[in-house]
């Protein structure tokens, strides 16, 4: 059924239609600001004049590659091109300032690719249950994941964990701007409507990583650089080595990224955030995590794109969006006449397994493209600093525009590119700070939404068994590190007595 | 020394200016409101160019993906083919609505800047967000309305609304409904079932509705109280029920289903949706406009997204859309001071 | 590394991690004693809008206190202005000048105007040909305000 889909979709006009979508993703996802969603929503009523399988070749092209692109901007201006591709830039950066600039595009498509067809293949096998492991996910279960999330501001602040903490708890702050999520009371707004809806998530991380960025290279001793600066693109490919050093912590992230993507409401972003925080536990090398990991930008290359099949797997199962782009998707689905839910797979199994087909057909096309533009792409390093920085922030300043139309935005995003340039300068990690303004929000909302189901009892979050495990690891990753560098300290101590 | 003092002014500088760019911006919209009342200026009624002669901005107050964003984007889409020019839509999201509304209260009245509005137009106002009621825009046409429901997963023990509201009834603040959000339409829905049946609900907020659905489906809460569309998949799969429908007449996509009026409780509540204008807008932009919106409302190709959608065309006169929409903000006006929103 | 070892005196050497706590403090206490004015939870124990800000707000205050005894012992200096070259300094506060400047002309003028001044001015800033400079702001001026605004429906307008 599925192969005779294949079949079905490899025509030269939908190969063309996905094609099509794939680039003007790639376009999309590579401009800090611009998203999948947007691109997907912007397409959509275009795709009404042509069929059902060329229109979701273009839209479906859209979202993988658009997910997939973010990553090349991580990795080369250490600008997340899309929200979802912020842990990328940890490791992503690193590995370009190493040298190693091919590889780390290669990464990037390979495990982008990966990471798609193998939760592609989770939809078509597990359709249902994973839907329905989903719908598990209630206020607690949230709250849960989100801490869990936030544990991560710990591991991403290498040594400074104060300044990591300082400025995460300082993002946490700035997260309860705008009207409260159980009361709508406004908190913090000085009676000014663009507050309301608190701090533009999208605009705050543009500024930080793109206009930061740009800052601290003008500020930078640029003598010492241009010898650290290779620019030659190096090998593509990992080695088998590297290939199996990867291969366990990206078979556990795509199940996670999998099952965040299915959650209402997570997208690739968590993902992301989760599975680099749980391969760093899992690691041989922890200390590599932020300094230019292989094993690192893996996993998130591969969980950002495995948070399709999952998306798409409630969206389709249950008609419930399971990220923003998939809302869009639904109404397209729509469009052409299917009403997503379980009628959806057995009256129009065909235009289901098209869709399957299509993703993978589409992430196949990513894979070519992908490893053919490599050098393409590295060819941005190649251009002077000068008209780098000069593109980024015009970048910069339409992309936070674009999001919302709103000035309201571009002035959070250059506040917020001050303050990462205040950060870099001092040493402080700016990761910690966007996640907080993710997943503080979400922390907050769902510890008082559980309170409110359970009158006030704070139990709730003990006697649910997936909100326990993940409050168990929580506590297990924040003690396993410190405690087991103890270990080999007093080991070591041992040793040279 | 000099050039450290300098550049401090300068930071200092930016984030003033920065800050009076906001100034700026809310100011003119004061002033803007103010002088609104004024009709249109001599200089357009001497326009002779006919109407629409460039782009026209259609603002739509929610992110892309929702049913405002939908109907916008579809009237659009016909209005591009009926006048001859681009009709642009942009997103404009944020607090309720409010962040478009008042951009869009501000802009020219000179037809080429018009907005989608939605039913908290009535509420925004009485909810305490912005001045913003029906009266401060020129309202087109109303386009669409979608009733709210009462809704319960499948295999819940209640099979009527009564057998729903006696349990509630015996066991106040048990029931758990969601809602999207406090002081949202759908909180206001159940906030006036339990008004008119006299029991007392446990509400909760989620953050937009699809989440709500979403966590009634998982067992995590009792019933919602969000539109036909809204539930109308979940329903169609088997997962959930409908119990009630809040509107006069039955929804023509839930035929077996009972309104509340039929169950002698008297609630009718519903998000609704137009096309306004900046107030003042000149008579010969309004003898061009409204019947291009009539016409583009009452599209076929409306229709047939209204039917997939699972919402219902509702299409006003000005007259009577300005009519319905101030009946509504009374409405709310009223209502919401009690519902003992904390503010 | 950005951080560099003391070497002189004056504004920009006070410890900048000192001022960052004292800065962090301040906004905590600001934080609490606004959120103590928000409306408390109800009966029924769910915690009220104030709950989350204060007790973020008090966790960042102790962070603050840690960090400016850690900084108070320390001897790096991360804003080290007087070691940046006099071209450096004339770089940064440019660039910041021109983007207030872009944002004041595209109030009051068109996009394309004040992105051509954004993009000529920091190209004049950071030195390039003139040449590559015109193409650059040309190209990019004309080539965003199609792309954003025909195609990505995007209202480059902010009146």
């Amino acid at each position: 059924m599925l192969l005779h889909a294949i079949v079905q979709v490899l025509r030269p006009d939908i190969f063309i239609y996905n094609l099509a979508g794939v680039v003007v993703g790639m376009i999309i996802g590579a401009l800090p600001g611009l998203s999948a969603t947007m691109g997907v929503a912007i397409l959509t009523p275009l795709t009404f004049w042509l069929q059902p399988a060329q229109g979701l070749a273009v839209l479906l092209g859209i979202y993988n590659s658009a997910i997939w692109a973010g990553g090349i901007s991580a990795i080369l201006i250490n600008t997340p091109g899309t929200p979802a591709s912020i842990a990328q830039t940890f490791d992503g950066y690193k590995l370009v300032q190493k040298g190693k600039i091919g590889l780390a595009l290669g990464i990037n498509t390979i495990y982008s690719v990966t990471g798609g067809l193998v939760s592609t293949i989770f939809l078509i096998l597990a359709a249902f249950p994973i839907a329905n492991f989903a719908l598990k996910f209630g206020p607690p279960e949230y709250f849960a994941l989100g801490i869990f999330g936030l544990s991560m501001m710990i591991s991403v602040s290498g040594k400074q964990i104060v300044k990591g903490l300082i400025i995460g708890v300082m993002g946490l702050l700035f997260s309860t701007i705008g009207l409260d999520p159980m009361f709508s009371i406004p908190r913090f707004t000085f009676h000014n409507v663009n507050m309301m809806n608190g701090i533009p998530f999208v605009a705050a991380m543009i500024g930080m990583f793109g206009i930061g960025e740009v800052l601290f290279q003008i500020t930078e001793n640029r003598i010492t650089k241009k010898i650290t600066l290779t620019k030659e693109l190096g090998r593509i490919f990992p080695t088998f080595k590297e290939f199996k050093l990867t291969a366990l912590p990206c078979a556990i992230s795509s199940i996670i990224s999998v099952i965040i993507g299915a959650i209402p409401g997570t997208g690739g972003d968590i993902a992301s955030i989760v599975c680099w925080q749980q391969a760093k536990q899992m690691s041989k090398h922890p200390e590599e995590f932020g300094e230019g990991s292989i094993e690192g930008l893996a996993v998130t290359s591969l969980a950002n794109n495995g948070v399709i099949g999952g998306a798409m797997t409630t969206m389709m199962t249950l008609g419930i969006p399971g990220d923003a782009v998939t809302a869009v998707l639904i109404g397209s689905l729509m469009m052409y006449g299917m009403q997503p839910g379980p009628q959806m797979f057995i009256e129009h199994a065909d235009f289901v397994y098209n869709i399957m087909a299509l993703l993978i057909v589409g992430n196949l096309t990513i894979l070519i493209l992908g490893l053919l533009t490599s050098k393409l792409s590295a060819y941005i390093l190649y251009v002077k600093d000068e008209v780098i920085w000069i593109l980024v922030i015009g970048f910069c300043i339409l992309g936070s525009f674009a999001i919302n139309n709103s000035p309201f935005d571009v002035m959070i995003m250059i506040l917020a590119g001050i303050l990462g340039f205040i950060a870099k300068r001092m040493d402080i990690p700016v990761g910690p700070f966007i996640l907080a303004l993710l997943l503080g929000p979400i922390v907050e909302s769902n510890f008082r939404r559980s309170l409110a189901l359970s009158m006030g009892n704070h139990l709730i979050f003990f006697t649910r068994p997936i909100s326990l495990i993940l409050l168990v690891l929580t506590i297990l990753s924040l003690t396993y590190q410190p405690v087991s560098s103890y270990f080999k300290r007093k080991s070591f101590s041992k040793q040279t007595q | 020394m000099k050039k450290n003092t300098l550049s401090i002014i300068l930071i200092i500088l930016l984030i003033v200016s920065i800050v009076l760019i906001a100034g700026c911006t809310q100011s003119t919209k004061q002033t803007d409101s103010n002088e609104q009342s004024a009709p249109s200026t001599p200089q357009e009624q001497k326009e002779t160019v006919k109407y629409p002669n460039k782009q026209i901005n259609l603002i739509i107050q929610a992110a892309p993906g929702g049913l405002s964003d939908l109907v916008a984007r579809t009237v659009g889409g016909q209005l591009e083919q009926i006048l001859g020019v681009p009709v642009v839509c942009s997103n404009k999201p944020g607090a309720s609505g409010a962040v478009a509304m008042s951009y869009l209260q501000a802009s020219a009245p000179d037809g080429y800047t018009l907005g989608y509005v939605p039913v908290e137009l009535s509420m925004i106002k009485a909810l305490g967000f912005a001045d913003i009621e029906p009266n401060s825009f020129d309202l087109i046409e109303s386009s669409n309305i979608s009733p709210a429901t009462v809704t319960v997963s499948a295999n819940a023990k209640w099979k009527t609304l009564q057998e729903f509201i006696d349990y509630a009834k015996n066991n106040p603040e048990k029931v758990k409904i969601g809602n999207s959000g406090t002081g949202s339409i759908w909180h206001i829905a159940a906030a006036s079932l339990e008004k008119a049946t006299g029991v007392k609900f446990n509400h909760v907020p989620f953050d937009g509705a699809a989440p709500a659905v979403a966590a009634l489906m998982g067992g995590h809460i009792d019933a919602v109280t969000v539109s036909v569309m809204e539930v109308k998949s979940g329903v169609e799969s088997g997962k959930l029920k409908v119990l009630g429908v809040m509107s006069e007449q039955r929804s023509e996509y839930l035929p077996d289903v009972p309104t509340l009026k039929e169950a002698g409780y008297d609630v009718n509540v519903a998000a609704w949706g137009g096309f306004a204008a900046p107030k003042g807008l000149p008579q010969e932009v309004k003898d061009v406009l409204y019947p291009a919106f009539e016409k583009a409302i009452n599209s076929e190709k409306m229709k047939e997204v209204a039917k997939q959608r699972g919402f219902s065309i509702f299409y006003k006169s000005s007259e009577e859309f300005t009519k319905f929409a101030n009946e509504q903000f009374d409405f709310y006006m009223k209502l919401i001071p009690t519902m003992g929103l904390k503010k | 590394m950005p951080s560099q070892v003391i070497m002189r005196k004056g504004i920009w050497e006070l410890k900048a991690d000192v001022i960052f706590g004292i800065f962090n403090a301040l906004l905590s206490i600001y934080w609490i004693t606004q959120s103590l004015k928000f409306p408390g939870g109800t009966a029924d124990g769910v915690p009220g809008a104030g709950y989350f800000p204060i007790l973020v707000a008090s966790l960042l205050f102790i962070l603050s206190i840690v960090l400016i005894i850690q900084g108070s012992q320390s001897k790096i200096v991360y804003f080290n202005v007087k070691m940046w070259s006099k071209d450096i300094k004339k770089m940064f506060l440019m660039t910041i000048f021109i983007i207030v400047v872009f944002f004041v002309l595209w109030y009051y003028t068109t996009y394309i105007i004040a992105c051509l001044v954004l993009t000529f001015g920091l190209g004049y800033t950071f030195r390039l040909s003139i040449k590559n400079n015109i193409i650059l702001s040309v190209v990019f001026s004309f080539g965003t305000y199609y792309v954003f605004n025909n195609l990505l429906q995007v209202m480059l307008k902010l009146r």
